[in-house]
């Protein structure tokens, strides 16, 4: 019965319209995208726990660092077993964080908290995560950013969506927030659990060799892969892995330096905004990060991968410098350049799967992927670290305003730079890792065993 | 197996097509209300 999950069984067949396949994408990730939500909830749990908000901080990061890690070391499990498998199992590790949390909540147990949301749930966000990407880059070999980006955009969207939801159900369950924890945490995991379970049902991979009616892969000199294939353990040995760890590692680093501290820091820039108003400029972040996702990755298909990142690191150290030198200046300057520093952020997430496409091929891009997420995981950690610790020290020598932010602002200017350089060093791989001509992932291997048929299915490219 | 992955992709294309309205509803719903958050910057 559970044959129904394996990869083998997920391959469409001739003539099926590709554009089916997004909505699978986008339901997984609108569905975990709602850990960037989690803080809706941070008020009723302290209270729920009498806790400290280090101490309910740590579920966020332990879930984040769980996200890297599943995302690294299930990528090549998720490549075998194809979408479907892992979108299921990426359903019933979130949903199961969401009731083992609720267990913890009724229970009065943080640790069963860290467990069920951070432990078992970060496993359902890595796998959920990297699930349909590298489907969606074989779906659509002619527009991989505008595909890439259509899913990662998901992960920005689910925030939005869960926020609203989650302060609702808050309300609805109980008379205060902290009673109507458990029921508003089932509710939410059952609805996670549909709505993915959805997904996996709808996912399909397309037939080896297929490409677009009438498209064929256009040839430049610019290009970063000259038809090589490399499978994800040897991708980690090349130069360019790394650099594009570095790359991503700047770029998400220096979006949680204005993500982080957002509001505050437009109040101490502009003591006249109001509360109401600082949370108005969160809100407006959030949707740059979305549009950023869609919107520049879905320019990096024409202008290429390369430039579009010297245009998030290059241009995004300068508008950094701006922020920090001229924008105590003019409300409409600052918030012009902290809206164009959060779409390069979203971006930058949404860009590096089709990068790693150009760079590896396709041939485990998904494993590759997940890999490179450790990066994110780790920015997570350095860049509030960062941007807290001169905070904290400039508060100590008795600075204010917009002095506060400085430092760490020039800070995140170096960090970029670095990136930019990492970004201009990546070069197509050396010969000697790619995979032999006619070699096949195991999991193609499998599939022309059990369904030698629709290898014929659609168009075939001849490489 | 071509027929009966036949009579599972149309089984399928509903589902698909449904949950395109779902994701689609959902996001739009979203961003109406970020929106509306956002607004806040402006007015506040």
């Amino acid at each position: 019965m559970l044959s129904v999950l394996d990869r083998s069984r997920t391959v469409a067949p001739a003539g099926y319209n590709r554009w089916l396949v997004p909505p699978a994408a986008l339901a997984v990730h609108l569905s975990i995208g709602q850990v960037y939500a989690l803080s809706v909830f941070k008020d009723a749990l302290r209270d729920r726990f009498d806790a400290s908000h280090t101490q309910i901080g740590v579920i966020f990061s332990i879930a984040i660092v769980m996200l890297g890690l599943s995302a690294a070391f299930g990528g090549r499990w998720m490549e075998r077993n194809g979408p479907r498998k892992t979108m299921v199992v990426a359903a019933l590790a979130w949903s199961s964080g969401f009731a083992v949390g609720s267990l913890g909540i009724y229970t009065e147990q943080l640790w069963l908290v860290y467990v069920g949301y951070g432990f078992i749930g970060g496993i359902g966000l890595g796998l959920g995560y990297i699930s349909p990407v590298s489907t969606l880059i074989k779906w659509f070999p002619d527009r991989p950013g505008l595909a890439t980006g259509l899913a990662i955009m998901g992960f920005g969207g689910g925030a939005m969506l869960a926020s609203p939801l989650s302060s609702f159900l808050l309300q609805a369950y109980a008379a205060t927030p902290a009673e109507a924890l458990v029921p508003a945490w089932l509710t939410m995991g059952a609805i996670y659990l549909v709505l993915m379970m959805m997904g996996a049902v709808v996912v399909k991979v397309p037939p080896k060799g297929w490409a677009p009616e009438g498209w064929t892969p256009k040839e430049s000199k610019h290009r970063l892969n000259t038809g090589g294939q490399v499978n994800a353990k040897n991708a980690v040995k090349t130069r360019s892995f790394w650099l594009l760890w570095i790359v991503l590692f700047t770029n998400v680093t220096a979006g949680i330096g204005i993500l982080e501290n957002a509001s505050p820091m437009i109040q101490d820039y502009f003591p006249t905004i109001t509360a109401a108003a600082a949370a108005g400029f969160v809100g407006l972040l959030s949707l740059a990060n979305m549009a950023g996702r869609i919107g520049w990755s879905s320019l990096s298909d024409v202008i290429g991968r390369k430039p579009t990142y010297i245009m998030y690191l290059g241009l995004g150290a300068i508008l950094y410098t701006g922020v920090a030198l001229y924008g105590p200046a003019s409300i409409v300057l600052f918030v012009v350049f902290a809206v164009f520093i959060l779409s390069f952020y979203g971006g930058g997430f949404a860009t590096i799967p089709a990068y790693l496409k150009d760079v590896f091929g396709e041939f485990e891009v998904g494993a590759i992927h997940g890999r490179l997420l450790t990066a994110w995981s780790a920015a997570g950690i350095a860049g509030p670290l960062i941007i807290n610790s001169v905070l904290d020290y400039l508060e100590g020598t008795g600075a204010t305003g917009a002095e506060l932010y400085r430092p760490s602002l020039l800070i995140m200017v170096g960090i970029l730079v670095v990136g930019f350089i990492a970004n201009t060093l990546v070069r197509p791989i050396d010969a000697k890792y790619y995979e032999r001509h006619d070699a096949v992932p195991d999991h193609e291997r499998e599939e022309s065993a059990v369904a030698p048929e629709l290898a014929t299915a659609g168009k075939q490219v001849q490489s | 197996m071509n027929a009966s992955t036949d009579q599972e992709t149309r089984r399928h294309y509903p589902l698909a097509i449904a949950l395109w309205l779902i994701v689609g509803g959902g996001l739009v719903y979203g961003i109406s209300q970020t929106v509306i958050k956002a607004t806040a910057l402006f007015t506040g």
